[in-house]
């Protein structure tokens, strides 16, 4: 039997994850978010965040998961095994667990997208044998069945979304080669060449590449966020030491040149070469980026790319938006989860609770 | 003859003997013994040993040296190169002094295209050092070194050859006295003093916190690079072509050399800590380096089920000092050892 084949009721696959008593409880929440997290014993999973900032695990695994994903419909979570896995992880709604391992000569990043419709699930794939990213396509009504790929445009795409129009996607390619054979490596950092692609899904051609400066090509760009009319705003994780050096953080606007934001006034060294996740507020004037090696979230104004403020916060990694505009979510790999809200000149701490969970990179915003 | 550099080790070594045991959790009392004893010194013996390997080249290519004699000085660098394999701050990040110097593990046979590219064409200016150093990382280092000595049969008789691996070597040399005379002469007197350095480390706490970081990546390198991928998940997908060093026959070597370094900088911040948990990591360390001494040829025993189980029994032994270093270091010495920021993507 080839990987490719779909895996349900692979023993082996499928006792990796299971599903908690927690998950039925958050099956009928309307809006809060998703976040990986590992547990002091040293399993990990998926946890459901409600808007009370109180944390529900739903889902346990063996293996670390990245970002996760709520199927437009609200039917099914999507999970890609973070780099360098190979399996996707599917929970119906009647809490059936699927397991689909990606071809045998690909591996995922963590990071997918549904379109619009929910048709249709994207995946970042690295095809490490001919060292280029791919998107693969998997069909969300015939079981997640990988039925067709295209180029992502660049080496280890990482972060994608689904352009507002709902007919492109963005991408980031980060740009650093890895291969299965040598674990996390990295393979490439002197020659490595980011870049943010917007591709056409319907022929998946690149539309629009933006590419940073020859001298800045070791800033991998790895995490965006997208505001209403479909400006990115990025964060970097720099693969040239010392840090603080080079901005890491910047947008653009398809169309246009790459424009990095105001350096705040304690520099760039407090993100330690490295942003974790990023995100825009729901009205779309304030992008925060969050640092857990840096141990700092920041805020900026995205109109006028000026620093709003930065905020410590220790391993500080997901941050998503809420439903009010300038507020956002952040969580930590120390069980904080804040509720900050951002004025003109500071963010302040509207709500913080602990928990036991350490919480992974990415916390995702769902909403029914 | 003991050079100036070994001179400085041995003082450094007097001075670890007179801290105090269990003082506490004293970071900069911490990181002055590391620095002292097992960073400085580690840099040092590397930036001899290719200094002395870059003397051996500028003899072999005028026909004076064997290829023993330079095989046994390249076997020298790369021993000191595994006393320091894991430190990734500091100078050796300059100018990715770190990745020119070892470019491992490598894509695609990605060291042997790169020089063959530079074997292919006698371009003299490629060769001055400056020059140099904006070659493709994979052809600068120790593992192109090795591919000149032990893979290429024609390095000696062909001047061109001769004199790009007299190249690599000077390479090597550069990078390595620059990055220890950074280290003995600015960095490592300022963190001794507790100050901070502008560019590479903050104060004590986030020294200390760095120096446990890259400690703990070390163990990480040793079973995820060294060992998981070459064993493959079964013995059917054993990939031996992707072990460290093959071509010297250094795996062995490597490993036994890392874990010292890797157990020396441990035994260190063990004595900052209560006494029982420190016996319980040097029971572990003495166990484990005698597991690692009794471990079959990696080679051969990937196709092996019972090679494969003691590989297996030593990774997790590792797996297991590592968890017991990171509950006493961070409940004794207050090093935080973040999730998100210890492993992110």
């Amino acid at each position: 039997m080839n990987r490719r084949h779909f895996l349900k009721g692979s023993a082996a696959a499928l006792a990796s994850l299971s599903i908690l008593p927690g998950w039925a409880h958050a099956r009928f929440q309307k809006d809060g978010w998703f976040t990986g997290y590992r547990e002091q014993a040293g399993q990990y999973g998926a946890a459901f965040v409600d808007q009370s900032l109180q944390v529900t695990p739903v889902l346990s695994s063996k293996l670390r998961l990245h970002d996760v994903f709520l199927s437009p419909n609200g039917e099914d979570i999507v999970a890609p095994a973070r780099r360098p896995g190979d399996l996707l992880w599917i929970v119906r709604a009647d809490g059936d667990v699927q397991t689909i391992a990606a071809p045998e000569d690909r591996h995922y990043f963590g990071h997918g997208a549904f379109s619009q419709d929910g048709k249709f699930f994207f995946i970042a794939e690295n095809d490490f044998d001919n060292e280029r990213g791919v998107i693969g396509v998997y069909d969300a009504a015939s079981g997640y069945k990988r039925i067709d790929e295209f180029s992502s445009n660049g080496i280890g795409p990482h972060e994608m979304r689904l352009m507002p129009d709902g007919q492109h996607l963005m991408i980031a390619n980060g740009g650093i080669l890895t291969h299965p054979d040598t674990g996390r490596a990295k393979l490439n950092i002197d020659t490595m060449r980011p870049n943010l692609s917007l591709l056409s899904l319907a022929s998946g051609q690149v539309v629009d590449a933006a590419r940073l400066q020859t001298d800045w090509h070791q800033l991998s760009i790895r995490h965006f966020a997208l505001t209403r009319d479909g400006e990115v705003v990025f964060g970097v994780q720099d693969q040239q030491k010392p840090y603080g050096e080079r901005p890491m953080v910047g947008a653009w606007q398809p169309g246009s040149p790459v424009r990095f934001f105001d350096t705040p006034k304690q520099g760039w060294k407090p993100f330690n070469g490295y942003i974790g996740s990023v995100a825009v507020d729901v009205g779309g004037t304030v992008a925060a980026v969050a640092s857990p090696r840096g141990g700092v979230a920041a805020f900026w104004n995205i109109d006028t790319r000026q620093v709003i403020d930065v905020f410590q916060a220790a391993d500080v990694c997901g941050v998503s938006q809420t439903h009010k505009a300038k507020e956002f979510v952040a969580t930590t790999g120390q069980g904080k989860v804040f509720k900050l809200q951002i004025g003109d000149s500071n963010a302040m701490t509207l709500q913080e609770n602990q928990h036991a969970l350490q919480f992974d990179n990415h916390c995702h915003a769902i909403s029914l | 003859m003991i050079s100036f550099r070994s001179t400085a080790i041995a003082f450094g070594l007097l001075c670890i003997a007179a801290q105090p045991v269990h003082a506490g959790p004293d970071p900069l009392a911490i990181n002055t013994a590391i620095i002292d004893v097992v960073i400085v010194p580690a840099y040092g013996r590397l930036a001899d040993a290719t200094d002395a390997h870059v003397k051996d080249w500028q003899k072999a290519c005028g026909g004076n040296v064997p290829l023993e004699e330079l095989k046994a000085s390249y076997h020298a660098v790369a021993n000191a190169w595994a006393e320091s394999f894991h430190w990734n701050s500091g100078p050796i990040t300059f100018l990715l002094r770190r990745d020119r110097f070892y470019h491992w593990p490598e894509r695609r046979n990605a060291v042997s295209k790169s020089l063959r590219k530079l074997l292919s064409t006698e371009a003299p200016e490629k060769l001055k050092l400056e020059n140099f150093s904006h070659v493709s990382v994979a052809a600068q280092g120790l593992p192109a070194m090795e591919r000149m000595l032990f893979e290429y049969t024609d390095t000696l008789s062909k001047p061109w050859n001769c004199k790009v691996a007299e190249t690599i070597a000077a390479n090597m040399a550069e990078m390595a006295g620059a990055n220890f005379k950074e280290w003995h002469n600015e960095l490592a007197p300022m963190l001794v003093r507790g100050e901070e350095h502008p560019i590479h480390y903050a104060d004590p706490k986030d020294t200390l916190n760095k120096l446990f970081t890259e400690l703990l990546t070390g163990y990480a390198i040793i079973k995820d690079q060294k060992i998981f991928p070459v064993m493959g998940r079964s013995a059917k997908k054993a990939k031996p072509t992707l072990i460290e060093a093959r071509r010297s026959n250094r795996f062995a070597k490597n490993l036994e050399i890392n874990l010292r370094t890797l157990f020396a900088a441990d035994a260190i911040m063990a004595k900052f800590i209560p006494p029982d948990e420190a016996k319980n990591l040097a029971d572990q360390r003495k166990a484990i380096l005698e597991q690692v001494n009794a471990l079959p040829d990696f080679g051969e025993a990937v196709y092996d089920e019972q090679g494969r189980a003691d590989y297996k029994a030593f990774t997790d032994a590792l797996s297991v000092l590592r968890k017991d270093m990171v509950d006493a270091y961070t409940k004794h010495l207050g090093v935080v050892v973040g999730f998100n920021s210890l492993d992110g993507d």
